[in-house]
């Protein structure tokens, strides 16, 4: 059984067939090489504030996308492994029971939604997520004078005491959305929603897809032998399939 | 089973119930205000002022972080709402037992209840990090047609916490009126007049005192089940987590476990201060500080006896991450902390257990507050250790109290000092008709 | 138990007293709340007050009428004169938002405008084209940051401007008729049963 299928497994039969999309991710760890472009790009793309040193030092920094270092092994030998780390829009997310306003909620895209306007900042979401990656604006961040003018006008300026995630880009997706409508095309077309880390990632190693048509790219990806979850015993289902690493086997070679 | 003397000094007769009371609620002296003002002003500066700059900055003036999001306020929350768990859920229980001394201790206890359950809920006003909005987490109709989630848990906190808020602000007051009745009578011009409003017009006539007793006894019941449920709510906030060391069955018992202990405690240390201050040594003695000692016992047995299944489950799961985060409880930053808290609320309590301890009020004075001391280190722990420590081993973090958050914590117990010393001007601490109750009617026949 | 004799002696003697002498006792709440008449009527005024106040707020805010810098009428250029929205507001159709016309749009037209070109109206135009300034027009229909409000996809849908706009080619000056709440936005998107109109992310991203 692939991981596709276990990501159906636990939606009721069908659910989002009766929908158009089910927006994933696939991450080839083999060709990620920790180069953190896919980070540069999210806070250029969402307006994501520079918490300056000193927050950063409190770990209060927000990096909707992270790169998450793990060593395998003891020194001479040391593997060095590269995670890439965020929202991954999981089908049972404990996030979104945790919201006492609805704030966030799981949209008919198979999308963990986050309305920055309605969050009144209770952090719960952050406690139930597994994966770490909601991150809260602790003060009113602000933009020095001429790096306001780069700010994406198609993506809210957050304030203090909101929560905050990636979102695949709702911005590009809802702008595909749009230009599909324009063409008379009632679905987009694989490849024409790409967010700012897919599409800056110099190796390919992240794909995005609809995970309900079965011919895109993510699809296929998603069935490969490798895939995995990360935290598949939490049960949350998550759209984001990363594919293993394979380490060379030196002693044979 | 035999029968113990309710009164140390000797029973009192009608008219002295009266005097007594009314006038630790008359008489007031410099020294009430000079307190009032000392702890109204430590409220201000050390919980208002440090409040209101953390609304205007965000919350990042606390020293939380994107590892631990919950903190300081957040296991304080817990701690007011478990001191406010003792005292009406005890009142309302030794109300259906019919026993007699509850009676002059339970109007004290309720009102702990009370303004614990007050302060609490401010502290929930203190965490979020939108405090404008926080009117959407309650089910108001309206335009945008939105409601709250209910499947949150946090929703049913708001829930539990305002029943339990009205449930327990109607029973003290019911049980307040005939008292409000008695000041009335022997009070004239402005205090007989408010304290007329306060007592819906009591007549004190047979019908009035049967609706007492009947809707009484109602909501005695009905509180228990909520006072229960309360905890057990405020538990699943975090159990229905999967943070390791949160992730547990086991939490709502222990959370209304702990609860009932550091309530109990609470009113230890009320009972001490009503005696010390307002001079109630005759109505408030050894036989109260006898049975609450000993049900701080059981209480202190159940709550080891759980904290160590808490561990052995831990242990007994196998979860890699389960045990990084017991290793960092048990042997981390916090770990002072842990291991005071076990001596505080394992180990101390069993002095109790000598009947020289239980019977002497300031030794049980610092019992109770050790115990208290304990809890509030073991709902800080809870938070503080657990949240750092979840399942991504590159998220690891450390959290640890900023200023404000300190300041905001003592502030807040200047908050219920406040709160408690208003309340013992208003309200009869003592109840009087209770008390009078449990009077020898061969006497009352003798003076009437 | 609780029963009729506990009373408080005192109550009971009072009471006692009181009955035989037919005096009755003064327990009314009524008759203690007697002193608070007039500050509760104060209070009632206060309260009908400020509810009327903020009703009238809300009122003057949801028909906002500016005085804008140039007294520019709709009326005479939609209404006589029957030139198309979409000919100054030209990126309606194709663009979030609807576009204000340039100064040399405006001035393309009035240069050759004979009748007109005199008036007062006319020469303030002039003036910010002379010195190359925009018109610091002031924003009727205004949303908040977070709402993504989109023309395009309005216009494409085939609604006319004045149903969200009232009828601005009967206005002098540009009224605000709308209030542009959330509810507002919502009944539409829920009466036309419009594709996914209700998701959050619609609007807010």
């Amino acid at each position: 059984m692939s991981v596709l299928d276990t990501i159906r497994k636990y939606r009721e039969a069908g659910y989002y067939k009766e929908f158009d999309y089910h927006w994933g991710m696939t991450v080839d760890l083999d060709r990620c090489t920790g180069c953190e472009a896919c980070v540069v790009a999210c806070q250029a793309e969402n307006n994501l504030p520079i918490v300056g040193e000193s927050s950063f030092a409190q770990r209060r920094e927000i990096k909707w996308m992270r790169i998450e270092r793990y060593w395998e092994g003891e020194y001479p030998n040391a593997k060095l492994n590269f995670i890439p780390m965020f929202c991954q829009q999981c089908d049972e997310a404990p996030c979104e029971t945790a919201c006492p306003v609805f704030a966030t909620y799981h949209n008919q895209d198979g999308l963990n939604t986050q309305i920055y306007n309605r969050c009144i900042g209770t952090r719960t979401c952050a406690v139930y997520c597994p994966y770490e990656v909601r991150y809260f604006n602790w003060f009113t961040y602000t933009w020095d004078e001429p790096l306001e003018r780069q700010l994406n006008p198609d993506v809210s300026v957050r304030e203090k005491g909101v929560m905050e995630k990636c979102t695949f880009c709702i911005q590009r997706i809802r702008q595909a959305k749009d230009l599909a409508k324009d063409d008379d095309r009632r679905k987009v077309r694989d490849g024409e929603v790409t967010p700012a880390c897919a599409q800056s990632c110099p190796t390919e190693a992240l794909v995005f897809g609809d995970l309900n048509d079965p011919e895109s790219r993510v699809s296929k990806m998603a069935n490969d032998p490798r895939g995995y979850q990360v935290l598949e015993e939490q049960n949350t289902s998550p759209s984001v399939v990363y594919l293993q690493k394979v380490h060379g086997d030196e002693e044979a070679i | 089973m035999v029968m113990k003397k309710l009164f140390d000094h000797g029973e009192p007769s009608y008219e002295q119930v009266n005097q007594d009371v009314i006038k630790s609620l008359i008489e007031t002296g410099p020294k009430y205000w000079m307190l009032l003002a000392t702890t109204v002003g430590i409220t201000v500066v050390c919980f208002i002022v440090p409040w209101m700059y953390q609304i205007h900055m965000g919350v990042g003036v606390a020293g939380m972080n994107r590892n631990a999001v919950w903190g300081t306020y957040l296991s304080n929350f817990i701690f007011w709402i478990g001191l406010s768990h003792s005292g009406t859920l005890l009142s309302a229980v030794l109300h259906i037992t019919q026993s007699d001394w509850r009676k002059s201790i339970y109007r004290s206890a309720e009102a702990m209840t009370l303004f614990s359950l007050m302060v609490a809920a401010t502290f929930v006003m203190v965490h979020v990090g939108r405090l404008w909005f926080i009117h959407w987490s309650f089910p108001i109709p309206n335009p945008m047609g939105l409601w709250p989630n209910f499947r949150s848990p946090i929703m049913f906190d708001v829930m539990a916490i305002t029943t339990y808020l009205t449930a327990s602000s109607i029973f003290i007051y019911m049980g307040s009126v005939p008292d409000f009745a008695a000041v009335r009578d022997y009070s004239s011009g402005l205090r007989r007049r408010i304290y007329t409003v306060l007592s819906f017009g009591w007549r004190g006539t047979s019908k009035e005192w049967h609706t007492l007793g009947w809707a009484y006894t109602f909501f005695a019941v009905l509180v228990i089940p909520l006072a229960v449920s309360v905890h057990s709510i405020v538990s699943w906030d975090f159990a229905l987590s999967t943070v390791p060391g949160l992730h547990q069955t086991i939490f709502a018992p222990y959370f209304v476990c702990g609860a009932i202990y550091s309530g109990t405690a609470g009113i230890v240390t009320v009972m001490y201060c009503l005696r010390r201050f307002l001079g109630f040594e005759r109505y408030i003695g050894k036989i109260h500080v006898d049975y609450l000692g000993k049900l701080l016992i059981a209480l202190s047995m159940i709550w080891t006896y759980i904290n160590i299944m808490e561990l052995f489950t831990g242990w007994y799961s196998g979860s890699s991450a389960e045990i990084e985060f017991l290793k960092f409880r048990l042997f981390g930053f916090y770990a002072p902390m842990y291991w005071e808290m076990i001596l505080f609320c394992a180990f101390v309590p069993l002095l109790m257990l000598f009947k020289s301890v239980r019977l002497n009020w300031n030794r049980m004075l610092v019992i109770s507050i050790l115990i208290n001391i304990g809890m509030l280190s073991e709902r800080f722990i809870i938070v503080s250790t657990s949240l750092p420590r979840k399942l991504l081993p590159d998220s690891y973090g450390f959290y640890f109290p900023s200023p404000a958050e300190i300041s905001i914590t003592v502030g807040s117990f200047a908050m219920f000092a406040t709160l408690f010393l208003i309340f013992i001007k208003v309200f009869p601490a003592v109840s009087i008709y209770e008390v009078k109750e449990t009077l020898n009617p061969l006497r009352r026949a003798e003076k009437t | 138990m609780l029963s009729v004799h506990n009373r408080p002696p005192k109550i009971q003697a009072i009471a006692k007293q009181e009955f035989r002498e037919g005096v009755r006792v003064n327990v009314s709440v009524l008759e203690a709340l007697k002193p608070l008449r007039k500050s509760a009527l104060l209070g009632i005024i206060g309260i009908v007050g400020i509810v009327v106040g903020l009703k009238i707020n809300a009122a003057y805010s949801t028909h906002l009428k500016p005085v804008q810098p140039i007294e520019f009428s709709h009326r005479i250029h939609a209404g006589e004169n029957q030139i198309e929205c979409l000919y100054c507001h030209s990126s309606a159709d194709r663009s979030p938002s609807a576009g204000v016309p340039s100064v040399a749009k405006c001035v393309g037209c009035h240069e050759r405008i004979a009748t007109v070109r005199d008036s007062a109206e006319i020469a303030k135009l002039n003036a910010y084209w002379q010195a190359q300034e925009p018109i610091p027009w002031i924003k009727v229909h205004d949303v908040p940051d977070f709402v993504h409000f989109t023309h395009k996809r309005h216009v494409l849908a085939g609604l006319e401007c004045q149903q969200c706009h009232g009828p601005v080619e009967t206005m002098d000056r540009i009224e605000r008729v709308a209030d542009l709440t959330m509810p507002w936005c919502t009944d539409c998107h829920t009466l036309n049963q419009t594709d996914n109109g209700l998701d959050c992310y619609t609007c807010h991203k």
